[in-house]
């Protein structure tokens, strides 16, 4: 759009408007028709050969291929032609899915349509886009952008039909210039070509020229040699008859926005609506003939040749209606930006590279426009069909993108230009052509005057009323922008300043900016906080007659409207206010022929630049910075040293010495009676030592646990632990002093970080339980009691019992609600037995917000009357609420969270925000609250968007979590053993009996959160402490899904196997007695599985090595051997053995076992082969 | 001779009414000059669409009905008609011929009450 002239105001203002539209609608002709020659062709094949064809030659490469099971179908899919050889009777296409059959028909449509272009990896990693194109220049010498103008359709002259299209349009990009264009039309008729200064006039001729749309084509050269080809339909018409545009039709509604990035229209057709004549997905043009008093001309429109163009779409959906007498059917038809975005892109990462860029993904020091036209032009036929405006006055770089990430076509481009690059966003104006625009209100002063000024906005031009938004108060109190000046110089601005505004709660971050420098940075922050505290935010007005060509959402241009005091009631004072046109929307009456438009425009704000950031004292250098840890390579157990260790209930810990005798270590110990002991499997790291007098030992007792740094000669209790918390209210409570150390086991992956159970029976010997993390070495402690019940589930949805506080922040906006609820006894809707049964889709509303305004909503404490705590580290809450619009777009959204207790912080928990939700539907948003435990309350809000909208609100509920415990509900515990998974160090596995019930349960080693629990079967506490029962926890090594549990177990289990890390649990094919307990029980590295079954008697030893258990020869030993009195060094068959007093080694892979002289008096808790 | 001088014809070569076969009896014609009015800001009223003519015959027999029927056989057709305009000129004009629904509710003793036909669309030619 250019600015009107003075001749054209006075038409517009003298009214007198009338109109009269038309419809084109694109129905590709087939110029193609063959079948499959393949005999089995693979799904996804892209080189088709081909029989019984007809019209080779007249295929082009991007012409679309329909597939289909009969002559003249669709029903397989369609492709996009890439290539067709004539001569071997092929035809190449896109990458497809297709499920291709010999025989298949195929026909080439004339019509070129947007596709994705995908890129590829090969197996040998190179990189192509398109399947097969490799890398040449591309990202150096970039293609030319060709302009064509959009769509034509126009009236024939009686003898030929002629359009006027632009011979000086289209842009190239980094230095080069068009320098030729190169015109061709393609389609039936007799065509001419007339050159006249900066134009081109074809003129088609010929009886045939009704039949089908003409595909102009135009193919520009830069100074590179570098080429573009684009293409668009023509349409020619004659008044009356068969070749007549279509008028049987009503424009139910015409509407572009800004923020939405297009345009979408709702046609209803009356007649020949049929598949051929509207096909799925085609392209419509809207156009018209205009008069404006009694002035036969075109006011306005973005290009100068198509000025009767109202809108060029693609049909996206429609609604057949038919009762028994007519029919009708309703189109809704979007701009092609509606089509970049049901496309999936994969990510599309751009990087820097200092020398030769021989790679796609290489592009050095691209611009916002350089980049999107890589993604685009490279990532999809938009280019062929459609022209784009790249933002190329903003010539700032970028080293490496990485926000082209996965995701659609559209928000991948307008993602990274907007919100993390210069604040451009993908807009598509009423013609189809798509701009790539940096908000009016980010540009600086000199670029904003540079944008041209359409026209002032008198009186005259207005009907009705017009209604300006006002917004005294700030929405957002502080600013965060940051990015980096090319190439990397980093910048960190924020706005207003050090302090945030008086008013305004929320924050606003743009990171990852494409700056030019800390001036620029202030500057840019300084507008983003005056655009987003726009007092103004919105000025509606309606336009007395067809504007509609004089308005569109892009480009950006001004108009202007002057105020006096005595104007508004607020006696606002306006004097060539500059505005923005951010909506514009359009109804036809075809009976008068009048066309009515409506607008809202966004007035320019004036910012006061921010300031510089908050720079860290110390930048960060990038060659300081020390990098991440590389994953421990897992210690080894023990190394061959051969050397036994023991620790012993009665002895303490005992070293065998060279001679084969044992010798005690313990001094330093104030007592010796250990449940447990093993070494520390960093202490080479940690000691900078091999040798095995350095090996650090830990052993645990009733109320103690020692480390030794010397391989046990001394040792030091460890100490800051605590009493445990006395989570069951216990009187007297429970101190570390009288708690069993059952035992521990360290982190492989963390140094200095070990876990140990603790239990402890009260003064009514009721059992507790506790997992103790240990950190560097005993300087941090961490509690997490076990058993019961922590939080009484509610086991069924728990409703909010009140609201209070509701605040709204316009003074239209109100709130009413309907109680009583129907049950008495909660607010909101509670039919409990639809709930049970999952038929809950009938509620009614029970909340109701009433018409608050765009961008306006409201907020409300709800209530539940009691207190709940995450549990695994969430709670869920559900809304189920209906948006009422008064139409398709205008919606509201947002029931948000506020964080717990700061209503005005107003810090979401989380936000529910979802542009796809439509007017008059129910949905129920389930979210799981992680941030913070609920209160007693929770704040929440919801707004509206667009235009007046109003929320129904049927219940908000929280779902299946649990109740804050009062002190002392939490169960008995009797914790059982643990083990630490060896893959990554993450979990542990602890077997405990919990009020009745034996389970396995994983915990997170970082917090201690419990992630799953198993039942193992029901069992009696003195099934667990007399020996019925036993169950172990065992890990396979460096595998995390892998997890035993061996013992005895109810259901006469003896070992179980989970391979879904825990989740859940089978037994092992066995031939263990049914009496016995599988005391110890190990899986190596290897997969081979020891097992000892202790019988009560001579325990036997088994081995699977992966054709199951086989028992060994007979173990010289008698009594039980507990879970840590067997070891292996690994990779030999070196074995040990222990019952409480004797110990035996096997070097044979317990063929032969010798006995080990152990001292006299033992009861041995754990042996082990120091490393 | 003819006393006013409303024609129509399917061409722009039309017939003044009264010289048709049968004649019909000159309408009392009203010129609607905005289809969509509409108050503007400045306190004037504006006016967008086509033109509109509406020509009421107070009685028509059934020859006579049929006479204008042959003009617009569906529910509508384009014609041309020459009528009285705002300023008392009679103009011609291209229109579409809106054939009237409730006929039947005119019809008394064989005759033809009121009959209103609507002209809208109008364009000077």
């Amino acid at each position: 759009m250019t600015a009107l002239s003075s001749d054209e105001k006075n038409l517009l203002r003298a009214g007198g408007h009338k109109a009269t539209l038309y419809l084109s609608v694109l129905k590709p002709q087939s110029v193609f028709t063959a079948q499959v020659n393949m005999a089995s062709p693979a799904r996804g094949a892209r080189s088709i050969v081909y029989d019984n064809d007809s019209g080779e030659n007249s295929v082009l490469p991007g012409m679309t291929m329909w597939i289909g099971t009969s002559p003249g179908a669709c029903d397989v899919g369609k492709v996009r032609v890439r290539a067709i050889n004539t001569g071997t009777n092929t035809i190449t296409v896109s990458e497809n899915s297709l499920v291709w059959a010999n025989d298949q028909y195929l026909t080439v449509k004339r019509n070129w349509e947007l596709w994705p272009v995908y890129p590829r990896f090969d197996a040998s990693g190179n990189f192509y886009k398109d399947f097969d194109v490799p890398y040449t220049d591309e990202n150096e010498q970039l293609r030319p952008v060709a302009i064509m103008g959009p769509p034509r359709a126009g009236f024939d002259n009686g003898t030929e039909t002629t359009f006027v299209f632009d011979n000086s349009a289209g842009y190239a990009l980094r230095g080069a210039n068009i320098i030729s264009r190169s015109w061709d039309v393609i389609g039936p008729g007799i065509y001419s070509w007339t050159a006249g200064g900066s134009t081109q006039t074809l003129s088609i001729s010929g009886s045939e020229r009704f039949t089908d749309a003409h595909w102009v084509t135009l193919t520009v050269t830069d100074s590179n040699g570098k080429t573009q080809t684009t293409r668009r339909p023509v349409f020619c018409h004659e008044r009356t008859g068969s070749n007549a545009p279509i008028t049987a039709f009503t424009l139910e509604s015409l509407t572009g926005d800004w923020e939405r990035g297009g345009w979408t229209a709702r046609l209803r057709v009356y007649s020949g609506a049929t598949t051929s004549d509207f096909p799925d997905g085609t392209l419509v043009v809207l156009w018209h003939e205009a008069i404006y008093g009694n002035t036969p001309v075109l006011i306005g429109g973005n290009h100068p040749y198509a000025k009767n163009i109202l809108f060029v779409g693609y049909v996206r959906g429609e609604t057949v209606r038919q009762d028994w007498n007519t029919g009708d059917v309703t189109f809704e038809a979007t701009t092609i930006d509606g089509l970049l975005r049901r496309t999936l892109m994969f990510s599309v990462p751009l990087k820097m590279v200092l020398g030769t860029q021989d790679q796609w993904y290489e592009f050095t020091g691209p611009t916002v426009a350089e980049a999107v036209h890589h993604y685009l032009r490279w990532h999809s036929t938009l280019f062929d069909i459609a022209d784009v405006y790249l933002p190329t006055a903003n010539t700032l770089r970028v080293e490496t993108i990485e926000d082209f990430a996965k995701g659609d076509l559209y928000s991948q481009a307008d993602n990274f230009a907007r919100n993390h690059g210069i604040f451009a966003h993908v807009c598509c104006n009423k013609l189809g052509q798509v701009y790539v625009a940096e908000d009016a209100q980010m540009l600086n002063a000199t670029r904003r005057d540079a944008l041209p000024v359409v026209s002032d906005i008198t009186a005259a031009d207005r009907r009705g009323e017009i209604i300006i938004l006002h917004q005294p108060e700030p929405r957002v109190g502080m600013v965060h922008l940051s990015g980096f000046a090319y190439p990397r110089t980093p910048i960190i601005s924020k706005a207003p300043g050090d302090v945030p505004l008086d008013i305004g709660a929320q924050v606003l971050h743009y990171e990852r900016q494409i700056l030019a420098s800390q001036a620029q940075a202030n500057e840019l922050a300084g507008r983003v906080l005056a655009a987003a505290n726009n007092p103004y935010p919105e000025v509606r007005i309606q336009f007395a007659g067809h504007y509609l060509g004089a308005l569109d959402i892009v480009p950006q241009e001004w108009w202007t409207l002057s105020l006096e005091a005595g104007d508004t009631p607020r006696g606002i004072v306006w004097t060539n206010k500059r505005l923005v046109c951010r909506n514009v929307s359009a109804i036809y009456d075809p009976a008068a022929g009048s066309i009515l438009v409506d607008a809202v425009f966004e007035p320019e704000v004036v910012s006061q630049d921010g300031v510089d950031g908050d720079y860290p004292a110390n930048p960060p250098d990038d060659n300081n910075i020390t990098p991440p840890a590389p994953p421990v390579t897992p210690p080894q157990p023990p190394a061959a040293s051969g050397r036994l260790a023991a620790f012993d209930h009665n002895l303490g810990h005992l070293n065998q010495t060279l001679a084969g005798t044992w010798e005690t270590r313990n001094n330093g110990a104030v007592t010796i009676t250990d449940n447990w002991g093993g070494f520390d499997p960093h202490w080479p790291i940690t000691q900078n030592s091999t040798d095995i007098e350095d090996t650090i030992l830990w052993r645990v007792q009733t109320g103690k646990i020692y480390r030794s740094t010397d391989c046990g000669r001394n040792w030091s209790q460890v100490t800051g632990m605590g009493d445990p918390p006395n989570a069951w209210d216990d009187s007297p409570a429970p101190t570390f002093a009288n708690c069993d150390v059952v035992m521990g086991t360290p982190n492989n992956y963390r140094a200095g970080e070990w876990y140990f159970l603790v239990r402890w029976q009260n003064s009514t010997s009721n059992w507790r339980g506790w997992i103790l993390k240990c950190t560097r070495n005993g300087e941090g402690w961490m509690w997490q009691p076990l058993g019961g019940v922590p939080y009484q589930k509610i086991d069924q949805y728990y409703y909010a019992t009140a609201i209070s506080d509701m605040n709204w922040d316009y003074p239209a906006t109100w709130w009413d609600w309907n109680p009583p609820c129907p049950e008495a006894d909660h607010y909101g809707w509670s039919d409990l037995d639809k709930i049970v049964d999952g038929d809950d889709d009938t509620y009614g509303a029970f909340w109701r917000t009433r018409a608050f305004a765009s961008w306006r909503g409201v907020g409300w404490r709800v209530h539940f009357g009691a207190s709940f705590k995450r549990v695994n580290g969430y709670i869920e809450v559900q809304v189920k609420y209906m948006l009422d619009g008064a139409s398709p777009g205008y919606w509201a959204s947002e029931p948000r969270m506020w964080a717990d207790n700061d209503p005005y912080g107003r810090t979401y928990g989380t936000d529910w925000y979802s542009q796809s939700n439509q007017p008059d539907t129910w949905y129920v948003s389930t979210v799981s609250l992680t941030r913070y435990d609920i209160s007693e309350w929770i704040g929440m809000d919801i707004r509206g968007y667009l235009g007046h909208t109003r929320a129904r609100i049927a219940y908000i509920r929280i779902h299946e979590t649990y109740f804050d415990a009062p002190a002392g509900s939490y169960g008995d515990s009797h914790p059982i053993w643990m083990d630490a998974d060896s893959a990554n160090g993450d979990y542990l596995y602890v077997t405990l009996w919990e009020d009745g019930v034996l389970y396995v349960k994983k915990f997170t080693t970082a917090d201690l959160a419990i992630v799953n629990s198993v039942s193992l079967g029901a069992a009696t506490i003195n099934d667990i402490t007399g020996g019925v029962y036993a169950a172990y926890p065992r890990v396979q090594e460096f595998d995390p899904n892998v997890v035993y549990v061996h013992g005895r177990l109810p259901g006469g289990y003896h070992l179980l196997r989970s391979t879904n890390a825990g989740a859940s649990f089978s037994p092992v094919a066995n031939e263990f007695d049914n009496a016995s307990t599988l005391g110890f029980f190990i899986v190596g590295h290897d997969g081979i599985l020891w097992a000892v079954e202790n019988t009560g008697g001579t325990p036997k030893l088994w081995k699977d090595a992966g054709s199951g258990f086989v028992l060994q020869p007979a173990v010289p030993l008698s009594g039980n051997v507990r879970p840590d009195n067997m070891t292996i060094i690994p990779n030999t068959p070196i074995l040990a053995m222990a019952s409480d007093t004797t110990v035996i080694r096997s070097e044979d892979g317990g063929q032969t076992w010798t006995d080990q002289s152990y001292p006299s008096g033992g009861d041995i808790r754990s042996l082990l082969f120091i490393a | 001779m003819p006393v006013y001088d409303y024609e129509i014809g399917t061409t722009s070569t039309t017939t003044n009414i009264e010289l048709l076969s049968p004649p019909l009896p000159p309408p009392r014609s009203v010129f609607i000059e905005y289809t969509r009015e509409y108050d503007k800001a400045d306190g004037q009223v504006g006016g967008d669409g086509y033109p509109m003519a509406i020509w009421t015959f107070d009685l028509l027999t059934t020859a006579q009905l049929a006479k204008l029927r042959t003009y617009c056989s569906g529910r509508s057709a384009a014609v041309y008609i020459r009528t009285r305009n705002a300023n008392e000129e009679f103009v011609k004009y291209s229109a579409i011929m809106v054939w009237p629904s409730d006929l039947m509710k005119k019809r008394v003793a064989g005759k033809y009450l009121d009959v209103q036909i609507e002209f809208r669309r109008l364009v000077a030619v």
